[in-house]
């Protein structure tokens, strides 16, 4: 019991089946739409769950066989009992296809009582009744045993697979097997005159003709899954009331009117209706067509009327047989291949939708170009975004024609690169819009190639990203105006160094102007090479208060950062000259460790200065405690792997314990003046030229490092 | 309220700037009109361009000046000469002119002694003051203004020699 009941549990699982209350739920909540057709194929099984729908199923397989026994025997050629279609093997069958294998006992066990009821009503012995259950069970067992194994469960006719394997099976292997039981039975019992070869062959015909009308049938309408997908709408519900009236109508004047030197040929009359019920209604439309055509032409074949009643009984029966199974056959593959189509086609549409679903709650624009077709696709956002008009064709041209003028050679240029290697391209340009505005786009993008390797589908995304463009675009500004701040505000700290650098030489420009004036003020005859001398030293003074000056200006300056090739020794050089008095205020030595032929950096130079006086100022600061013998800076520069380092090395406090990254945080700081932004800064600088900016503890203080990419070198190559 | 021990003078005590080592070496001896060393004026200054443009000023007053670009070179030169007027630089390398001038008080008390500054720090003239200086300028200064403190300090030396 426990393994039967872990088989359910992994039947279901696998099936993907639901429990009846829950699959109501799902489909009231809409599920069953976005459901995909592969779940929706697999929750067919007729539940038999609970003991009403189990009696429920019972009460119907017992109608369902005892009137198609009924029927059968009303479609037998009198006064020769020739059944010519014999429905209760194949709608048990149907049966044992619609439910699950563990219930199969109870099938048969409701067609057994259906079963003697109908046979004993025929006087047929009590041995010859059980004989014939258990070779109709026993071809039904068979068929459905064998269309289980070859198809996925549970079997519908909804795919050319599930037909073929259906036919092979359910309408020649089953029957064509179990005749064999079945007219041994016959001659066992001794039951009528007919040969064994004769019961046989009527047995197979009418049994095979049975299970390709009447089975299919019930599969159809039985479940759900050949039910239209949508909601049947007025015009189709019309369309098949009309087909239906025809088919009926047609039906009776083929086979119930015409005489029987009729020309064959109106034989064929029927075609075109079934091929428009296959085709329009799928599986149930082929399904109810087929059964309707086979029920006049049996019915008028038994009772006297039709093209089929000339010959003698069995010939008649076999016609009418061959007849109606050649016209089931290719319908009900048709109906499977039109079922198929359009599962596939739902399937597409549903991911399609699925796709432009996701694709505009993310506002992405997509689009395809079919260039074997000459088809364009692309969603709303899509064409919001870029501005074509919802039909409008899409081409490379009318693309292009809305790109920034600036970027347009560049796009072009990056499509024709992924055009030609079929890779895949990524593009971040400007898109001009009618209106004039601006927006920044980033479009990925791969062209798809058929086997004969030519250009055959563009696929295509794009997103807006003007938002973060000009989110980094401000905070970038942002950055620079508060470096820039940062750098007011250590020029203001060093006020009176700088005065004092200013000051020297506009104090030895005055004293050399005060000595030449007296000079000639004496009226002693001057030697003129002593007087250039003082020119000339006014000159240099002159020169050096004003790139003390220009430094200052330099470094406080608001405008646009501007990289270029920069050596960071001359970097060291300039921040030392402009440190210089505060240095020697603090009384703090420098050592310069520099590097021989260090590469040049390709950066903004103030900033560079910036970084380097901030971890200076940072040293000063951190030895501010330290006895005056011992305040000592070491500045190092050396390359390494295409990276130049430039490090800051002090004997002070050293750094946090605890995490010494703090340091870099904004609003850190060990004074209570500072601000803490100095190091923070500094780093933002490293970063945004591509560097990095460290800090480590020693034993005696403490180094900060900072690495930025050397420029190539000239005659190296850039790309490279 | 003079300063009590060379601490209270170590406003930044003195360190080296190795790149700022070029050392001076600036001959004032052989300007015109010198008299004798009794006379000459001595400038210590760590800039060379002041070192040479004070020179050349109080040259135009026929006053003899020899410079120094070291504290450590002048301290040693006052151990064995007499130095009527020293004129003192505060912000240097290796030690700043306040200290000189506590020094300077120690081993000749009766050099008069002018302090000049790049930057204006009322903290330090006072403490100048104290110690006795005589005149305060800050660069860049009046030349008139310099030469007549310049002049004031030397008489006052001839002074203070015809007292002897």
């Amino acid at each position: 019991m426990a393994g039967e009941e872990s088989i359910t549990c992994r039947h279901a699982i696998t099936t993907g089946s639901w429990p009846r209350g829950m699959e109501e739920t799902r489909e009231e909540n809409g599920w069953r739409a976005a459901s995909t057709p592969q779940l929706r194929r697999s929750r067919e099984f007729v539940s038999l769950e609970n003991p009403g729908r189990l009696i429920g199923a019972a009460i119907l397989i017992f109608l369902g066989y005892f009137f198609g026994a009924q029927l059968g025997f009303a479609l037998t050629f009198k006064p020769h009992p020739v059944s010519v279609l014999w429905p209760p093997n194949s709608i048990l069958l149907a049966a044992l296809l619609l439910t699950p294998p563990r219930t199969w006992w109870l099938v048969l066990l409701a067609a057994f009582p259906a079963h003697c009821l109908v046979e004993l009503q025929s006087h047929v012995p009590a041995g010859m009744v059980f004989c014939w259950f258990i070779s109709n069970s026993c071809e039904a067992l068979l068929s459905a045993a064998l269309i289980r194994y070859f198809t996925e469960e549970p079997t519908r006719l909804n795919r050319l697979h599930n037909v073929a394997v259906f036919c092979c099976c359910g309408a020649f292997v089953g029957p064509f097997l179990s005749s064999f039981l079945d007219a041994a039975f016959v001659a066992l019992n001794h039951w009528g005159g007919d040969t064994y070869w004769e019961v046989w062959r009527i047995r197979v015909s009418s049994n095979a003709l049975a299970a390709i009308t009447i089975t299919p049938l019930i599969l159809a309408w039985a479940g759900t899954a050949n039910a239209p997908r949508q909601a049947t709408s007025r015009v189709v519900l019309l369309e098949a009331g009309v087909l239906a009236m025809i088919l009926l109508a047609l039906g009776f004047i083929l086979f119930d009117w015409l005489t029987p030197d009729t020309d064959v040929a109106l034989l064929y009359a029927p075609l075109p209706l079934l091929l428009w019920a296959a085709i329009r209604f799928g599986t149930r439309g082929a399904t109810a067509a087929i059964a309707t055509i086979g029920l006049f032409a049996v019915w008028g074949a038994t009772h006297g009327h039709g093209p089929f009643v000339e010959h003698p009984a069995r010939e008649s029966a076999l016609y009418v047989q061959i007849f109606l199974s050649l016209i089931s056959f290719p319908l009900l593959f048709l109906a499977a291949l039109t079922e198929e189509r359009k599962e596939t086609e739902d399937v597409l549409r549903e991911r399609e939708e699925r796709i432009s679903l996701a694709a505009g709650t993310a506002h992405l624009a997509l689009w395809t170009i079919d260039f074997k077709r000459g088809r364009s696709w692309m969603n709303g956002v899509g064409r919001d975004l870029f501005g074509f008009a919802p039909n409008e064709q899409l081409s490379r041209e009318v693309f292009l024609a809305r790109v920034h003028p600036e970027d347009r050679e560049r796009v072009s240029d990056a499509i024709d690169r992924a055009r030609n290697a079929s890779q895949h391209f990524e593009i971040e340009y400007r898109l001009q819009r009618e209106s004039g505005e601006t927006r920044w786009l980033i479009s990925r993008g791969r062209y798809t190639r058929n086997s004969q390797g030519q250009i055959s589908e563009l696929l295509g995304v794009a997103l807006d990203v003007t938002r973060q463009v000009s989110a980094n675009l401000e905070l970038r500004q942002q950055q620079q105006e508060l470096a820039r701040l940062s750098r007011i505000a250590v020029m203001g700290e060093l006020t009176a160094s700088l005065a004092h650098e200013l000051n020297q030489p506009l104090a030895a420009i005055a004293s050399n102007a005060a000595a030449g004036k007296r000079f000639l003020a004496g009226g002693a005859s001057i030697d003129p090479t002593s007087f250039r001398e003082i020119l000339d030293d006014i000159f240099t003074d002159a020169r050096r208060a004003g790139s003390v000056i220009h430094g200052i200006r330099q470094f406080i300056r608001k405008g646009e950062e501007t990289r270029c090739s920069v050596s960071l020794d001359g970097v060291i050089e300039d921040v030392l000259q402009l440190l210089h008095s505060d240095l020697v205020n603090r009384a703090t030595s420098v050592q310069k460790q520099i590097s021989v032929s260090l590469p040049a950096v390709q950066a903004d130079r103030v900033q560079m200065q910036q970084v380097l006086i901030n971890l200076i100022v940072n040293s000063l600061e951190a030895m501010q405690e330290v006895a005056p013998e011992r305040r000592r800076i070491i500045i190092s520069s050396d390359h390494s792997n295409g990276l130049v380092r430039v490090a800051v090395r002090d004997f002070g406090v050293g750094l946090p314990e605890d995490n010494p990254e703090n340091v870099f945080n904004h609003f850190f700081s060990t004074k209570a003046e500072g601000m803490g932004m100095g190091l923070a800064i500094a780093r933002s600088i490293v970063e945004a030229h591509g560097g990095e900016l460290t800090a480590e503890s020693l034993s005696d203080g403490s180094r900060f490092s900072f690495r930025l990419p050397a420029k190539p070198s000239v005659g190296q190559s850039t790309s490279g | 309220m003079g300063p009590r021990s060379i601490g209270d003078l170590c406003l930044q005590p003195y360190s080296a700037l190795p790149f700022l080592s070029g050392k001076l070496s600036l001959d004032c001896r052989k300007m015109p009109g010198e008299a004798s060393t009794n006379e000459s004026v001595c400038v210590l200054d760590d800039d060379p361009s002041i070192l040479k443009a004070v020179n050349r000023l109080l040259a135009t007053e026929g006053i003899m000046v020899r410079g120094f670009s070291d504290p450590t070179d002048f301290l040693a030169f006052v151990q064995t000469r007499s130095v009527p007027v020293a004129i003192l630089d505060v912000w240097m390398a290796r030690m700043t002119g306040l200290e000189v001038q506590f020094k300077l008080t120690r081993i000749s008390p009766h050099t008069q002694i002018i302090v000049m500054t790049g930057r204006g720090d009322p903290g330090v003239k006072q403490t100048a003051t104290e110690m006795g200086a005589i005149a305060f300028f800050v660069k860049p200064f009046d030349d008139e203004e310099f030469i007549s403190a310049v002049r004031t300090a030397l008489r006052a030396t001839r002074a203070g020699k015809s007292d002897l």
